[in-house]
């Protein structure tokens, strides 16, 4: 049997997942934040030493990595160029010429990637039907080398107007620009799509991630083959499907939120092998919760993200972030109101019950206080909580509010999930959904602790606590498809498209998907999808293809589609108004073995029987602690009730009661 | 009536802007038109059953301070309210901004008893009027500028009063449109009594009566307990609108900001009377720019409601140009002089509380319309935009460049999606170097955008300022440079007004060319002189 292994960084934590025959096995090492390959490699090593991982059967090593998302928020970045049409170079930094903070007089913008100096024009011009204006003149190309050179550019975007249409402007400007010996991004062979801004921005922190990007996974892949490893990685997308690591050296951007992505695509693919479709999907680790919507068993994609304030117009999973997590820090404030984060107590010093120097109450420290936690159980990679720091620290704000430690404690957590109700209803309704028709998948470290509490909250009636909780991203990573991705813009009446002509896109647009594969994995997989809205709007749904040949039956086909979609999303349709094709978007996949993913948990002693815990202000109730270890499929276990899991503990409140399905899922009815 | 403790506090807190939000991203949603639903000109409120702002959420801030005015105009205008009934007003003189700004207000009841109401507005594309979109620059009454509608039942107990409807949708020019959009702001006013509903089935009717008069006192003691951090005092500053757009004189707009402890009173006397042209704030406009002002200066993070305004006092001559008279035209006063009005209370508060204040921004919002018949489609087009400018240097750091400061935050049309609807080519897009005050901080700079029709002749409406006054320095930082507006015409160079109607033909130019922020600190070189 072969084995396959998941390695997922987070600040704190990396995870690993050791998948063969027997179900994964998991382990966790400090993250080595000055030399996050290095750690890796060291973490490898080790394991293979202590014959957990036997290197001749491993066969594929998929990772979740931080790098580039770290790279954008330090700052680190190569020295980059940037080429334009001439009158255009300011663009990068107008972006859309709105401000972050509506009421903050002292707002600053994310400084631009490229500085006005490094920003170069060339008198060339396309027009909006994709003709040439104004011809480009190589000579001028030629003329601007000697200039980036003595600038000692590291890395260079192109990015002309209307390049999606008409790319052999940047072609031949990225021809002569080759002679630079440093990697060239054109915009339109990225994200040959419209919209200016969004389109060179992106092209820009692709130039300038390179060299990071693509040192970091080379030392990953080096190390891995000096311990006998394989020597050739995948890397989470952002999209939730995996790439080849020269992909990602390629193409660094499309890995901007490679770790979450893991966590969303684990989601999903747990929800569906226990038959649920439509999930929130709710992971809340220290600092923040991340949230997004799988709907249909499809999870919700967007293109109009950012990091680091710089938008990134690539396909990416549809995830919004929450400052609240077990870190979140508990502060009256001014005006006599208990608020719960958005600051957070972090890794360090943690929350008071870590022991570190803590001495504000956090979110965990709540937990402790009312029994959710143990104080002798492992969390957090610390063998036990300090349960007198904790009480101390939430006592500090159990006096001012008159309440009893044990009350403060619970408005702690009420507070908290208000927050998070909040949160999730406006990011439901935005997208047109009604939380009461999903089931809510809670994982990391604090997700299973609220889960049942915030359902109750958002009238869902079901929640899933996947086994592998804790390091559900790091299972995702050997779960998710390998896929590959290419679009093009158009931005033309549908019917206006001559059929063959759309045939011809699409079957460029599935080649070049296909490239991204390296073909080594059997059978591919076309999705695709077209961004398509009523002439005159500016934002455009994506409406998968249907299936079959281009025809007459297929344009009314996706016709159809588009105005059902529509009603769906915005509650109304208009069938007698002209369709738009902004762009066709195509995956090329190829989907993961199917492996089983129950698993093994060693038996643990201790910790049975019953203790006392609160859940609400009538006070502590006698509450039966379970180890997942001792729940056999099928098994049912009625609140009040504590499930201890390696990586994760599941609170199941008076009232819930939970399944263990065939998959080792907890299915709790919220009752 | 039992207490509110602090954790009920923030819960509720939560839970009632969540109303305000949700209702708001429904009506972004549902809403048909691009104004709505892509630049989110729309906002959602919850009110208390006596009229007061609980919850706001809002994505400019123009529509900040404007609609406890409208919800007070149709609680005073209808006294028999019942379950279903919505009452829509655009009246600027009750409460409303300016005509394409239409206001929803419907109850929430309880039993018989009435315990809250719902309301949300929105800008609409066209009102009617004589200019397409409702923004005529020329119009010398508010007659011209569209439909003006009082507070009337537009919804009677959930049944569409269809007479009404007709009326209202002959008098526009984009009926279905139009009527898309009505409706979007009904299903957002349903989504929110649907929402306090569940929160009185949740929480009770007592509870939730309670912590809606606790959360405006916590945002008034917070507000409250921010004023009172600023030193006592009081200043002067006063400031001009270039012309009213009829050929007048500047117009001035003059406050006295007076900090008093934990209030704050802003005194525009000495302001000019109203105006002939469409620059006139109504008092809900000038009450929005103020509000903007003082949660700038305090701390923004503070819940916008009735409670955190209850320090502030304003006090606006009636006939003047920030609290005019019927019928005097308004359409410009939410776009162009609520940006002055910002620079005015802003200038005297930099006299209090320097170290909180930056020097002017562009103070603008540019509004250009064109319009015209697509010589590919032979059909109409009508495209509008506001451009960016600079923002005011700080007193830590330099100015941003080309970016919306004060009352508006709307996105740009990119280029690429602009050409591909409009007949016209965008020819230059780019900052403008050097138009910042200069000062130990330089202000922000300006933007050029220069637009050409490409095989047909356009109508232009410009409704732009700071095309003579500059953008103030502070401290000895010199004022930004002023915008400018160009015809470019073989080649030569032909200076426009800033609130002008002109025909532009084929291969000529239309140059846009905003101003720089002011500078702050004397600039290098100048240290030390007086």
């Amino acid at each position: 049997m072969r084995t396959a292994i998941g390695i997922d960084i987070g600040g704190t934590f990396t995870d690993l997942v050791v998948l063969g025959a027997d179900g994964p096995r998991i382990y966790k090492f400090p993250t080595t934040p000055a030399d996050p390959a290095q750690g890796v490699v060291a973490a490898l090593g080790d394991l293979i030493r202590r014959g957990e991982i036997q290197p001749e059967t491993v066969d594929r090593i998929a990772h979740g990595s931080t790098v580039a998302t770290n790279a954008v928020l330090e700052g680190k970045f190569a020295r980059t160029a940037l080429v334009t049409t001439k009158g255009f170079r300011d663009v990068l930094e107008i972006g859309r010429q709105n401000r972050p903070e509506l009421y903050d007089l002292f707002f600053t913008r994310p400084a631009p990637l490229v500085p006005r100096e490094l920003r170069f024009e060339i008198r060339e011009r396309v027009g909006a039907e994709g003709a040439v204006v104004r011809p480009l003149e190589r000579a001028e190309v030629e003329a601007l080398v000697p200039a980036l050179r003595a600038a000692g550019v590291q890395a260079v975007a192109v990015s002309f107007l209307f390049s999606f249409l008409h790319p052999d402007h940047e072609r031949e400007a990225g021809e002569v620009l080759g002679q630079l010996g440093v990697p060239v991004t054109l915009s339109s062979d990225l994200l040959p799509e419209f919209r200016e801004y969004e389109r060179t921005s992106t092209a820009v922190l692709n130039a300038a991630l390179r060299p990071v990007v693509g040192g970091y996974l080379s030392a990953l892949e080096r190390g891995s083959s000096e311990l006998g490893l394989p020597g050739q990685w995948l890397v989470m997308q952002s999209s939730g499907a995996i790439a080849h690591a020269a992909t990602a050296e390629r193409e660094p951007v499309r890995i901007l939120l490679s770790g979450p992505a893991g966590g969303v695509e684990g989601a999903r693919q747990v929800g569906l092998r226990s038959g649920f479709r439509d999930l929130i999907t709710l992971d809340m680790g220290g600092t923040s919760c991340d949230v997004a919507l799988v709907q249909g068993g499809t999870a919700g994609r967007t293109v109009g993200g950012s990091v680091g304030g710089h938008p990134v117009a690539l396909p990416s999973a549809d995830i919004h972030t929450i400052g609240a997590g077990g870190g979140s820090l508990a502060r009256l404030d001014p005006g006599g109101a208990l608020g719960v984060g958005p600051e957070s107590a972090g890794a360090d010093p943690g929350p008071a019950c870590y022991g570190r120097g803590g001495t504000e109450p956090t979110v965990t420290d709540a937990h402790l206080v009312l029994g959710h936690l143990l104080p002798d159980f492992p969390l957090g990679g610390l063998p036990r909580l300090d349960l007198g720091a904790a009480r101390e620290a939430v006592g500090r704000i159990a006096q001012p509010l008159g309440t009893s430690v044990e009350g403060a404690a619970l408005g702690i957590l009420e507070v908290a999930d208000a927050a998070m109700e909040r949160a999730i209803r406006v990011i439901s309704v935005e997208r047109g959904h009604d939380p009461r028709g999903f089931v809510l998948l809670a994982f990391g470290g604090a997700g299973p602790l609220h889960a049942v509490s915030l359902a109750r909250r958002l009238g869902i009636p079901k929640v899933l606590v996947p086994p592998t909780a804790g390091v559900l991203s790091a299972l995702g990573l050997l779960l998710a498809e390998v896929g590959s991705e290419a679009s093009q813009g158009v931005v033309r009446p549908l019917r206006s498209l001559p059929e063959g002509a759309l045939a011809r896109a699409l079957s460029e647009i599935e080649a070049k998907a296909r490239t991204g594969l390296a073909g080594q994995w059997g059978a591919v997989r076309f999705a695709g999808v077209a961004a398509l809205r009523y002439a005159g709007q500016a934002h455009e749904l994506d409406v998968p293809l249907p299936d079959g040949e281009v025809g007459p039956g297929w344009v009314e086909g996706l016709e159809r589609a588009f105005h059902a979609a529509h009603a769906r999303r915005y509650g109304h349709a208009a069938p007698e108004e002209p369709v738009e094709l902004v762009a066709l978007r195509v995956r090329a996949s190829v989907p993961a073995p199917k492996i089983p993913v129950r698993p093994a948990f060693a038996p643990a002693p201790g910790h049975r029987g019953m203790c006392e815990v609160w859940f609400d202000r009538t006070g502590a109730v006698a509450t039966r602690l379970v180890h997942r270890a001792d729940l056999a499929f099928g098994a049912e276990v009625a609140g009040p009730a504590i499930v201890l899991g390696p990586d994760a503990t599941a609170l199941l409140p008076p009232g819930s009661r939970a399944t263990v399905d065939d998959h080792g899922v907890l299915v709790v009815e919220v009752g | 009536m039992r207490g509110i403790d602090p954790i009920t506090l923030e819960v509720l807190r939560h839970a009632l802007a969540s109303v305000a939000e949700e209702m708001n991203a429904n009506l972004v949603r549902s809403a048909y038109s691009p104004n709505i639903k892509e630049r989110r000109d729309c906002s959602s409120a919850l009110f208390t059953a006596d009229g007061e702002l609980v919850a706001q959420a809002e994505s400019i801030p123009v529509h900040l301070g404007a609609m406890p005015f409208s919800v007070r105009a149709a609680h005073q205008a209808v006294t028999d309210w019942e379950r279903g009934d919505v009452v829509v007003l655009n009246d600027p003189y009750l409460g409303g901004a300016h005509l394409p700004d239409v206001t929803f207000v419907a109850p929430v009841f309880v039993g018989s008893e009435l315990a809250a109401f719902v309301a949300c507005r929105a800008h609409h594309a066209d009102i009617g009027g004589s200019s397409p979109g409702s923004l005529a620059p020329r119009a010398t009454e508010i007659y011209g500028e569209g439909l003006r509608i009082p507070p009337v039942r537009l919804w009677r107990r959930e049944e569409i009063a269809g007479d009404l409807r007709q009326l209202l949708l002959r008098n526009v020019r984009t009926p279905d449109e139009r009527w898309g959009d009505l409706r979007a702001q009904h299903a957002a006013c349903r989504t929110g009594i649907e929402r306090v509903a569940e929160l009185i089935h949740r929480h009770g009717a007592e509870t939730l009566a309670a912590g809606m008069r606790a959360i405006l006192n916590y945002s008034e003691k917070r507000m409250r307990a921010e004023l009172g951090r600023l030193p006592r005092g009081s200043a002067e500053f006063s400031d001009a609108l270039d012309d009213d757009g009829t050929g007048s004189k500047p117009v001035v707009i003059r406050a006295r900001v007076e900090l008093g402890g934990d209030r704050v009173r802003v005194d525009f006397a000495g302001s000019a009377p109203q105006v002939r042209g469409p620059v006139n704030a109504v008092f809900a406009v000038t009450a929005s720019a103020v509000y903007y002002a003082i949660r700038a200066v305090t701390d923004p993070a503070i819940p916008p409601n009735a409670g955190c305004y209850r320090p502030i006092e304003i006090l606006a001559p009636e006939g003047s140009v920030v609290n005019p008279r019927p019928p005097a035209p308004v359409v410009g006063g939410n776009l162009e002089t609520s940006q002055r009005i910002v620079d005015v209370v802003l200038g005297a508060l930099a006299q209090l509380v320097p170290d909180r204040v930056p020097a002017a921004s562009q103070g603008t919002m540019n509004n250009v319309a064109l319009g015209g018949t697509d010589p590919r489609t032979g059909r109409p087009y009508a495209l509008y935009e506001t451009i960016g400018g600079g923002s005011g240097a700080r007193p830590n750091g330099h100015g941003v460049d080309g970016i919306h400061t004060g009352m508006t935050n709307t996105l740009n049309t990119p280029v690429e999606a602009l050409e591909l609807a409009y007949p016209l080519r965008v020819e230059r897009y780019e900052l403008r170097p050097g138009t910042g005050g200069r000062g130990r901080f330089r202000g922000g700079w300006g933007i050029r955008r220069d637009l050409t029709p490409l095989g047909h002749t356009a109508h232009v409406s410009l409704l732009t300022d700071r095309r003579v006054g500059r953008p103030y320095g502070l401290r000895g930082g010199e004022p930004g440079a002023r915008g400018e507006n160009v015809l470019v015409r073989d080649g030569a160079e032909i200076p426009l007004p800033g609130k002008i109607e002109l025909d532009l033909h084929p291969g000529e130019t239309l140059s846009i060319r905003t101003p720089g922020g002011g500078g702050y600190g004397p600039p290098a070189g100048c240290e030390g002189s007086p």
